[in-house]
């Protein structure tokens, strides 16, 4: 089984500083970090491997310096690294991003399952899952808080929402958000982190993905732009909603328009 | 009384008659100056009134020095500024008052506008003590092993004296000769335990943070590879020009299995993972220097820890200052762990307060002395766990004391035990202090009480600063 693992570097504290004219995070002299659900997402990752072969494949995409989070990656046990780094990708938003990652993890092959964390520190929108598995025409759960059964046709995982946890089994390839709590990573093993520095990692750039299209990708290929970074006020209440795709859509439109028209 | 400046004791003020080691006291009034003027001017009053003084800063003692056992208490908590830097020829110098605690401190020294990095060696694992705190015991922190004595890393302190004096120390400046000892007068109050005198303002030296770092936890599963490990450490030191072992600290299995049982109650520890319950034993190391002679040395350290075996494929290795930290996090949580569990007991039994060792024995090889304490602890009813610092061989050990009863008997042990450790060479009394806690088990010839039994004579002959600590 391959198996893929997205991982992002974040920085290390939040200052909530955006560039005011493209709405992108500013990191600039921000310790960075690896964003700790995706330790999650690789934990998740090793812990199948432990019960069926498989190899483990980690992507990060971000600038150069990311390469760290490929290390940390091999340090706890992935077999292969990938940098996803060009400046065309740049002030990504979550439809660039997915893109993006959608292409590289193209470029290294088929994979059976994709991991994700449950979203980023430093974005916090949890939704570049949900968008990469739409781009890979793929199922996808997120919140998984447990992977019970990895056969070569499915995967069986629990899944805890507000009320209620729910068990599901989906076909693979399928794509996984996990939830950070019950998949605490391991810390890295040292012979693993010796040969860390060794292992060589795979740059994946624009010229290597089968859509070279720069409109596609980074601030050009984003359909939005951050207006205002600023801690959400406390709410009790958390409404759940189901139904078809169509109408959670529908649901979660008439939300966002009733906030911004208040 | 003036209202402003000094409180009447009550209620109120319960949680300041007591430290972690739960030995409680009392007292009649209380301050919390924020300046030296304001030190000064209740100092002043008291002095009138013939009042003694009890200093504490963070509390975080284990030993009752900062606990008063009647009279005034002065906690200077309050007192936490950063006075000045100054950086000349690679000195780096930072004075701050007393009260600062070392979290605070570390938040300071990265907003120092400097051209490198730079830390204060001393480091605690206990980071809400003050830095007042720490000149008081001369607390030691697992950098001690390659940055060696807390006192070298103070370079000067003002000192406010029982007659209202105010003294400047400075490195170098003034010896003195103490029963045949020739002391710098500074390293005189370093680890006084404010029985001479109140710090107001301590310099501090720093220095330039290593360029990389690494923390490595090697597991064990019988105790005696640890130990072994730990002999070769000292015999045989690992260090490049490049990168050198900076910290080597020893846990036993029963301290490792006290985290692991508490550990949902230390939230701090999330990222920590679960200890597989076979290990009998951990050694948690620092390599600090250029990467690449660090990747040397734990190579070293690989190889010596597998002939010990210890599996290198379950050994913990991390970089960066976030997982240092939360590595030693982890370390620390021992110590604060044991003090809650004293807490816990101390409710049900008010007799008791903490029992642990603070012993070094230099010049020794660790599994001797591991040894001897395993000599001397059969038959001990409590449970106990070992840990601490490999160089010197300087671990605690602390007794789960569980009644009245137990705690009379292991107060005869530490008695018995300090006599025999000072026959089998050791230093009694390292970096914890001495305090109301154990003055009762200590020898009237230990040169740590002789030495300040002289300089009390020379600073303080009519008592009026932390009376009760040490004699």
């Amino acid at each position: 089984m391959k198996i893929a693992v997205c991982m992002k570097q974040v920085p290390a504290e939040s200052r909530g500083l955006m560039d005011e004219k493209t709405g992108v995070i500013m990191r600039a002299g921000l310790k960075p970090e690896v964003n700790c659900y995706d330790l999650s997402a690789l934990e998740a990752a090793l812990r199948i491997r432990e019960s069926i072969p498989a190899e483990i494949h980690a992507f990060s995409m971000g600038p150069l310096q990311a390469a760290d989070v490929l290390r940390t990656a091999f340090s706890m046990g992935a077999d292969a690294g990938f940098l996803i780094s060009d400046p065309a990708f740049s002030g990504a938003d979550v439809l660039a991003t997915s893109y993006t990652l959608y292409r590289a993890i193209e470029t290294a092959g088929e994979y059976e399952l994709i991991l994700c964390g449950r979203q980023t520190t430093d974005g916090d929108t949890a939704q570049v899952s949900g968008a990469l598995a739409q781009w890979f025409n793929i199922p996808h759960a997120n919140w998984v808080s447990g992977i019970e059964k990895v056969t070569k046709m499915s995967v069986t995982v629990e899944q805890k929402t507000e009320y209620e946890q729910m068990r599901m089994q989906l076909p693979l390839p399928c794509l996984l958000s996990v939830a950070r709590d019950e998949f605490l990573p391991r810390l890295p093993s040292l012979r693993l982190k010796m040969a860390a520095g060794k292992k060589s990692i795979t740059s994946v750039g624009l010229n290597d993905l089968s859509d070279r299209d720069m409109s596609h990708y980074g601030l050009y290929g984003s359909a939005t732009r951050v207006k205002k970074i600023y801690p959400p006020p406390r709410t009790q209440r958390r409404p759940l909603f189901s139904g078809t795709a169509e109408d959670c859509a529908e649901m979660i439109l008439g939300a966002v328009r009733d906030e911004v028209t208040g | 009384m003036n209202k402003r400046r000094i409180f009447s004791m009550d209620e109120s003020y319960a949680e300041y008659v007591r430290d972690e080691s739960q030995f409680t006291g009392k007292a009649k009034s209380i301050s919390f100056p924020r300046s030296e003027e304001e030190i000064r001017m209740i100092l002043s009053e008291l002095r009138e009134q013939g009042t003694p003084v009890t200093v504490q800063g963070g509390k975080t003692g284990i030993v009752g020095s900062g606990v008063p056992l009647g009279g005034h208490l002065m906690n200077v908590a309050d007192c936490n500024r950063v006075l000045r830097y100054s950086e000349t020829d690679g000195n780096y110098l930072l004075t701050v008052e007393p009260g600062l605690r070392l979290t605070e401190l570390k938040q300071e020294l990265a907003k120092l506008h400097s051209p490198v990095r730079l830390f204060w060696p001393p480091e605690p694992t206990e980071t809400s003590a003050t830095v007042g705190g720490v000149a008081a015991t001369a607390a030691c922190g697992i950098g001690a092993y390659a940055y060696g004595d807390t006192k070298q890393y103070f370079e000067a302190a003002r000192v406010i004296l029982a007659d209202g004096t105010v003294r400047e120390l400075n490195r170098g400046e003034r010896f003195l000769d103490v029963n045949g000892e020739h002391l710098d007068e500074l390293d005189a109050f370093l680890g006084s335990e404010g029985m001479l005198g109140i710090f107001s303002a301590l310099t501090l030296r720093l220095i330039p943070c290593p360029t990389e770092q690494w923390g490595i936890a090697f597991f064990f599963e019988n105790r005696r590879d640890a130990w072994k490990f730990a002999d070769e450490l000292q015999s045989n030191p690992v260090r490049s020009e490049t990168a050198e072992v900076i910290a080597a600290e020893y846990i036993d299995g029963e301290s490792i299995w006290l985290i692991e049982d508490k550990k949902e109650l230390l939230s701090k520890l999330g990222n920590i993972p679960p200890i597989d319950p076979v290990f009998d034993a951990m050694i948690y190391l620092e390599i600090a220097g250029e990467e690449s002679g660090i990747e040397s040395a734990a190579e070293i350290l690989m190889e010596r820890a597998m002939h010990c075996g210890s599996d290198p494929d379950r050994a913990w290795a991390v970089s960066g200052e976030k997982e240092i930290e939360a590595l030693r996090t982890f370390r620390h949580a021992i110590p604060e762990t044991i003090n809650l569990v004293i807490e816990e007991n101390h409710r049900n039994h008010p007799e008791i307060t903490k029992i642990s060792t603070d012993i070094s024995f230099p010049g020794k090889m660790f599994s001797q002395v591991m040894s001897w304490y395993e000599k001397y602890l059969d038959g001990v009813k409590p449970a106990h766990c070992i840990f601490g610092h490999i160089g010197d061989n300087h671990v605690h050990c602390n007794l789960f004391v569980k009644d009245a009863v137990e705690q009379k008997q292991c107060a005869e042990w530490m008695s018995w035990i300090l006599r025999e450790a000072l026959d089998f060479g050791g230093c009694i009394a390292r970096e914890n202090g001495i305090g109301k806690v154990k003055r009762d088990w200590f020898p009237d010839y230990d040169t740590a009480v002789v030495r300040m039994r002289t300089l009390k004579k020379i600073y303080d002959p009519k008592g009026f600063w932390n009376p009760g600590n040490m004699f």
